[in-house]
């Protein structure tokens, strides 16, 4: 197995998502703005010209320029509420996925990491 | 009092990610109940909480795709915030998360819900409902876009591979009815099927008599 870089967790990251009759935008808010919409009566993100707010959505931020995992390199992510650590990891060709900690030994994926990566990339369904 | 289908939304998802929000409208209605089909986790039972504006659902059933996949979770809420307000569906780890929504009118505020079944490897489940007049609902997940066959009003046209169907009327006398939908193959289908009943008394006017 090739050596995969480490990439540090910042946090997390927050995006609405406008869809129009040709596709779909994504804007980064704020966790405050993200977290309000989960209370009563919430302020809905207001949507740029021609598009709706369809959803929005939180995920793991690392320390690249956009917050995601290059190809080719993994990182840790902290436990949080009380949730166990874990692993997620960017293959090239491969959607990026979590892992067991177990399955990322010495910067390498293990042969039952890989499985779970290569499975769960196959079962996409968007 | 009569069950009556208020709305539906399909809320999109989310690849990956820690938490989806999508927005669903709740009827003003009396009696209502909400109902919420999540989905995703890749490979496990991830979801920690469904919300509706800020309450957590009750969840009705959980199950995953045969050979160890997604999810599918069927969750409930009784007298649902009215209004504009967020599902919010919450994982412990980054991971695929969709869903969508659908809210009646009319609808037993106990006892949630009448009946419920799993269908797995099949495109037609079948219940037995307990009380008269309930309507029945069928969150089917089968890894293509699904349509709705026999007994079954497709209720959010969802081009991802679950949809959410309902009776459209009520099942009189109780007894076993049969939902069925089509898409994908059958080996690989899976449903949650279940009952819900309808409001004793309706809306309760006191009166004063005279004597």
């Amino acid at each position: 197995m090739p050596k995969l870089a480490k990439i540090d967790q910042v946090g997390y990251h927050y995006f609405h998502v406008f869809k129009n009759e040709s596709g779909q935008i994504q804007a980064e808010t704020t966790a405050k703005d993200y977290f309000q919409l989960g209370i009563a009566t919430p302020v809905n993100p207001i949507p740029p010209q021609g598009y709706v707010w369809w959803y929005s959505y939180e995920d793991v931020k690392f320390n690249t320029p956009n917050g995601k995992l290059p190809d080719e390199t993994y990182g840790e992510v902290a436990s949080r509420n009380g949730h166990p650590s874990y692993k997620i990891v960017k293959l090239t060709g491969k959607i990026q996925c979590s892992v067991s900690n177990e399955d990322i030994v010495a910067n390498e994926l293990t042969i039952d990491g890989l499985a779970k990566v290569e499975k769960i990339s196959a079962s996409q369904i968007i | 009092m009569a069950i009556a289908f208020q709305t539906a939304t399909n809320g999109g998802s989310t690849n990956p990610g820690t938490s989806h929000t999508f927005a669903h409208t709740t009827s003003t209605g009396s009696n209502r109940i909400l109902f919420v089909l999540a989905f995703g986790g890749n490979d496990g039972d991830f979801l920690t909480d469904c919300t509706y504006a800020g309450t957590s659902a009750t969840l009705i059933d959980k199950s995953q795709e045969p050979g160890g996949g997604h999810f599918m979770y069927s969750f409930y809420q009784v007298a649902p915030a009215t209004g504009a307000n967020n599902v919010v569906i919450t994982m412990s780890a980054s991971k695929f998360i969709s869903g969508g929504a659908h809210d009646y009118t009319g609808a037993l505020q106990t006892g949630v819900p009448d009946a419920k079944i799993e269908g797995v490897g099949i495109f037609t489940t079948t219940l037995t409902t307990v009380a008269d007049n309930c309507w029945t609902v069928l969150h089917a997940n089968n890894g293509a876009e699904l349509t709705a066959g026999a007994g079954s009003t497709d209720r959010t046209n969802s081009t991802i591979s679950w949809e959410i169907f309902d009776s459209n009327a009520v099942i009189t006398p109780a007894g076993s009815t049969s939902m069925t939908f089509s898409g994908g193959t059958e080996a690989n289908a899976r449903t949650t099927m279940f009952s819900f009943a309808p409001s004793l008394g309706g809306d309760f006017t006191p009166r004063v008599i005279m004597f």
